[in-house]
């Protein structure tokens, strides 16, 4: 009785231990990397922010940090790889100065950051949206389209077939009577 | 020409009910020929499923990755998309066919409402196929989609980001365009098919040619659609945009949805919300409105001619028209 007991004990120091020491590891938010397209902010515009590394599929908020306080910029949920892409738009009546985006986890631990500044319109060098060459468009991608000889010559014999067939098909059809529309009447 | 046995064991008698003659003429063909398209894009859609990623972050990149990666499944998805060009195209000219005849009047009320909301949903089903790719067209498509839910107050909250924050929109999305919309549209495929064939067709005259002489050309002009469709899709694949950059709006909608792109330049957001509300409102009512030998008939007929007229009018417009940004967006 007596050996069963220390024996229990010993058991459940060794499990209590092991899990004081896991414990802030399951805790523990992946620290993840946030990257803006530009540091430079303009109030009204958008910025594309991008983030990796972060937990997966986790819902993390992106605010802007300043001496006023905060301002929520965001919330977006982070993909199977744990990372995410978003424009963010930069709030109208935001006061130029030194500013923080932080992503902030559902628990409220910050866990990425970027030091930015906000500049009048008039200052800024260009949009701060997106540089010239990477301003959205409508022009395709151009691609380089995956070819096969099998899958292009399987193609054009299954257009061909379908075709002949088609055309055997409505050969031999009956020819249909072309009276006038009965106007809806059975 | 068909085995009896197999005949026998497979119930193909049935093919022998008759029906007029001239049902045979392509005008009377249009919903068999739609109803080919969407078998189409139900198989090639299957394919693509396997492929897809449908997050915010991987959709894109699905996409790109098979057109640069996968010949075969390149192939399937522009046969995809070119089939959902081809049962628009027919089911809009099915839809005007049989508006002009008059199939609609007593008793087949049912059949034609039952063919309105079948086009709703094929539009909706072109909207939520739109918006996977992910690109700058799609973003502009999902901003919208979200504006015009908006408007619509509870019954758009669906089409919010928030509604269920634990799933992204876009994956939603995608559930409406795979599971949710093509179960609906089945269901009353199913209804319509039912009513033609109990009710059968505004054709006129007496049913006496057996439906099974119907299958041949009927089965000729599906087979020379499919050939068209492949050789668009090898001609002309489905172009995929950059990724797409939220608050800008720079590219043109899919083509169905050009009328509704012109009727945004020209009334903002109401205009967009209020165009397609006219159109089904002005569908749904079609058989109400139009008595025999009334002149209510001929203003529905020629309002019907009207609103028909002015959507292609405003599709040629919203295509040549400089491009235009709306909901405060840049361009």
């Amino acid at each position: 009785m007596k050996r069963s007991w220390r024996g229990t004990s010993v058991v459940t120091g060794l499990a209590v231990a092991s899990f004081s020491l896991l414990a802030p590891q399951i805790d523990a938010h992946e620290k993840g990397v946030l990257k803006l397209r530009t540091r430079q902010l303009v109030p009204g515009d958008s910025v594309e922010a991008t983030g990796q590394r972060f937990s997966r599929r986790a819902t993390v908020t992106i605010v802007l940090v300043g001496i006023a306080g905060r301002t929520r910029l965001d919330q977006v949920r982070t993909d199977s790889l744990g990372a995410f892409r978003r424009a963010l738009v930069v709030p109208a009546d935001l006061s130029p100065g030194s500013y923080r985006v932080v992503v902030v986890a559902a628990d409220g631990d910050e866990v990425a950051s970027v030091d930015v500044s906000v500049v009048a319109r008039a200052s800024a060098p260009m949009s701060s949206h997106v540089h010239e060459e990477n301003a959205p468009t409508a022009r395709p991608l151009a691609l380089a389209r995956a070819r096969s000889p099998l899958v292009t010559g399987g193609a054009l014999a299954i257009i061909a077939l379908t075709f002949v067939g088609g055309v055997m098909l409505l050969r031999r059809s009956p020819t249909v009577e072309s009276t006038p529309n009965a106007g809806g009447k059975r | 020409m068909i085995n009896p046995w197999v005949r026998e064991r497979f119930a193909l008698t049935a093919l022998e009910y008759p029906i007029p003659a001239r049902s045979n003429r392509l005008d009377f063909m249009l919903g068999a020929l739609t109803l080919v398209a969407l078998t189409l894009l139900g198989v090639t859609g299957i394919v693509l499923t396997q492929f897809y990623d449908p997050t915010p972050l991987g959709a894109h990149e699905s996409v790109r990755y098979l057109i640069t990666s996968l010949p075969l499944v390149t192939f399937v998805r522009d046969v995809h998309v070119w089939s959902a060009t081809g049962a628009i195209v027919l089911v809009f000219t099915h839809l005007a066919a049989v508006f002009w005849r008059r199939g609609f009047r007593r008793p087949r009320e049912g059949l034609w409402w039952s063919g309105v909301l079948l086009l709703a949903l094929l539009l909706g089903l072109a909207l939520t196929g739109t918006l996977l790719k992910g690109d700058q067209e799609a973003v502009e498509a999902l901003a919208h989609a979200m504006a015009g839910a908006q408007v619509a107050g509870p019954l758009g909250a669906p089409f919010q980001p928030n509604f269920t924050p634990s799933s992204p929109l876009l994956t939603r999305m995608y559930g409406l365009h795979v599971a949710v919309l093509p179960i609906v549209l089945v269901t009353l495929l199913s209804l319509h098919l039912w009513l033609v064939r109990h009710l059968g067709v505004s054709a006129g005259g007496d049913a006496r040619t057996p439906f099974r002489t119907h299958l041949r050309p009927l089965g000729g002009l599906a087979l020379l659609f499919v050939a068209v469709l492949a050789a668009l899709a090898l001609a002309a694949p489905a172009p995929l945009l950059a990724p797409g950059v939220e608050g800008f709006e720079v590219t043109k909608p899919f083509w169905p949805f050009l009328w509704l792109y012109a009727a945004e330049n020209l009334f903002g957001l109401p205009g967009m919300l209020l165009a397609p509300a006219v159109l089904f409102g002005f569908l749904a009512l079609v058989p109400v409105a139009d008595r025999r030998d009334t002149r209510l008939a001929a203003v529905t007929r020629w309002t019907g001619v009207l609103l028909f007229v002015l959507i292609v009018v405003a599709i040629i417009y919203a295509a040549v028209a400089p491009g235009q940004a709306h909901l405060n967006m840049k361009m």
